[in-house]
């Protein structure tokens, strides 16, 4: 999945690009809100969804190489997490969906991708 | 209920010696305990006049340590306005509270500042009876006496504190230590940040590179929500990375306990910052090559993960059994 499709199927706003947000792709999907259920899985190339609006959702997504990170429910982000994103070179999106909402859509465009 | 817009203590502007200082505190050090407290059954009347006579601006509605409301200026300007001011507390105050555990952070009392519109917080022990009151004005007065204190000793003692040590010997070898405080959560993982930035510097194969982050940062999590603070250290070597994590206290009573995973003893207010699920150190021990934990009751515990840069080191360390599991 491109970041441009993840952001058109989210309706998501771009809140930090990460220098590879327009070459790279996300193959995986990890919703939590247990950063350490995130740091347990072993993905390639995950993009995280989560409804944990905090510093430490972007520290855990540079641990395991996630390319970016959805915080869903239009939940408000601290103010230092979107300079925390940029300084980590994290991809971070906001969306006002529901992280069942996400990963239907998320689910949907993996299937397309797969498929094309 | 409108959100604050200025935060008490706005910690990603204030000195070092401030974080240092908001850093270490609870909610217990600053709350102030002598409080005027109301009963059920006493009139709106007679809080007003508590009110005026103690200059306070709250009160407790409080019988036998528990907590049933509080009375605000806000409350008895309403009665005054209404005509109810001769009413008793109870069907008048206002019921729906927030309150403070005693043994919380101060920064996490802080933040409640920033997001609730109230003045002053009812603070609660573990069998929730009201043991004290926290306001803006308590916190304030204690950090600036706390600030007092920090500088009358660095005058006193006149002794800078060295940088952290860091040697990064040609070849590749590099030591590094990173002290972790308790309940830092601002800054809990910024050492591993850093480690695997380092990491990340020397081209290690990634997979080599995300093992040592996760057992990095989840040892740096676990110095910050359940010790009383302590050291993470990285220790990069020819042939293998070593992070040990090493505090001063409480300990682990059970370490066999400990590492099941689902076994946690975090508080609610860690599990809403996202860990405390008690994944931590199985985490940690399904990332490294090699483990070793040790813990003592009122000393601390050390806990050391291993990861091998080659299959060659790491078969000649811990065998062929562990290769194959890796």
């Amino acid at each position: 999945m491109k970041f441009s499709d993840i952001v058109d199927v989210l309706d998501a706003r771009v809140v930090a690009k990460s220098t590879a947000f327009d070459k790279c792709t996300a193959d995986s999907v990890i919703v939590s809100d247990l950063m350490s259920d995130v740091l347990m899985m072993e993905k390639t190339s995950p993009l995280i969804v989560s409804s944990l609006s905090s510093d430490q959702t972007i520290r855990t997504a540079s641990m395991v190489d996630a390319v970016g990170v959805v915080i869903a429910q239009n939940k408000p982000l601290p103010d230092k997490m979107a300079s925390l994103a940029v300084e980590l070179d994290v991809t971070l999106l906001h969306t006002q969906l529901e992280k069942f909402e996400c990963c239907v859509r998320l689910g949907k465009l993996l299937k397309e991708d797969g498929a094309a | 209920m409108t959100a604050k817009t200025a935060p008490l203590v706005e910690t990603s502007h204030s000195s070092l010696l401030t974080l240092e200082i908001v850093f270490k505190l609870k909610v217990r050090d600053v709350m102030t305990t002598n409080v005027i407290t109301a009963a059920r059954s006493d009139t709106l009347r007679h809080v007003q006049k508590l009110m005026q006579e103690r200059h306070i601006s709250g009160v407790p509605v409080v019988e036998d340590g528990r907590l049933f409301g509080l009375v605000s200026v806000d409350n008895i300007l309403r009665a005054l306005d209404f005509g109810y001011i001769e009413d008793s507390v109870e069907g008048r105050m206002t019921r729906n509270l927030v309150v403070l555990d005693a043994d919380m952070p101060l920064t996490f009392a802080l933040s409640w500042f920033e997001r609730y519109d109230f003045s002053r917080f009812p603070v609660l022990d573990k069998e929730e009876k009201m043991v004290g009151i926290v306001t803006a004005g308590d916190i304030i007065s204690k950090i600036l006496v706390e600030m007092n204190k920090e500088v009358n000793k660095m005058e006193s003692d006149n002794v800078l504190t060295p940088p952290t040590t860091a040697t990064s010997i040609p070849g590749g070898r590099y030591y590094r230590e990173f002290p972790i405080k308790k309940f830092d959560f601002e800054r809990g993982g910024s050492a591993s940040n850093e480690i695997r930035r380092v990491l990340k510097e020397r081209n290690l194969s990634p997979k080599i590179i995300r093992r040592v982050a996760i057992a990095s940062y989840e040892l740096e999590i676990n110095l910050v929500a359940h010790s009383d603070g302590g050291k993470l250290s990285c220790y990069i070597g020819d042939d293998k990375i070593e992070i040990i994590a090493k505090d001063t206290g409480p300990g682990i009573p059970d370490v066999e306990l400990a590492m099941q995973a689902g076994f946690s003893t975090a508080t609610d207010w860690i599990r809403s910052l996202g860990f405390g699920a008690g994944l931590g150190l199985p985490n940690v021990k399904k990332a490294s090559d090699s483990f070793d934990i040790s813990s003592q009751m009122g000393l601390g515990t050390i806990v050391k993960s291993t990861v091998y840069l080659d299959e060659t080191a790491l078969k000649e360390a811990v065998g062929q059994n562990a290769m194959e599991r890796r």
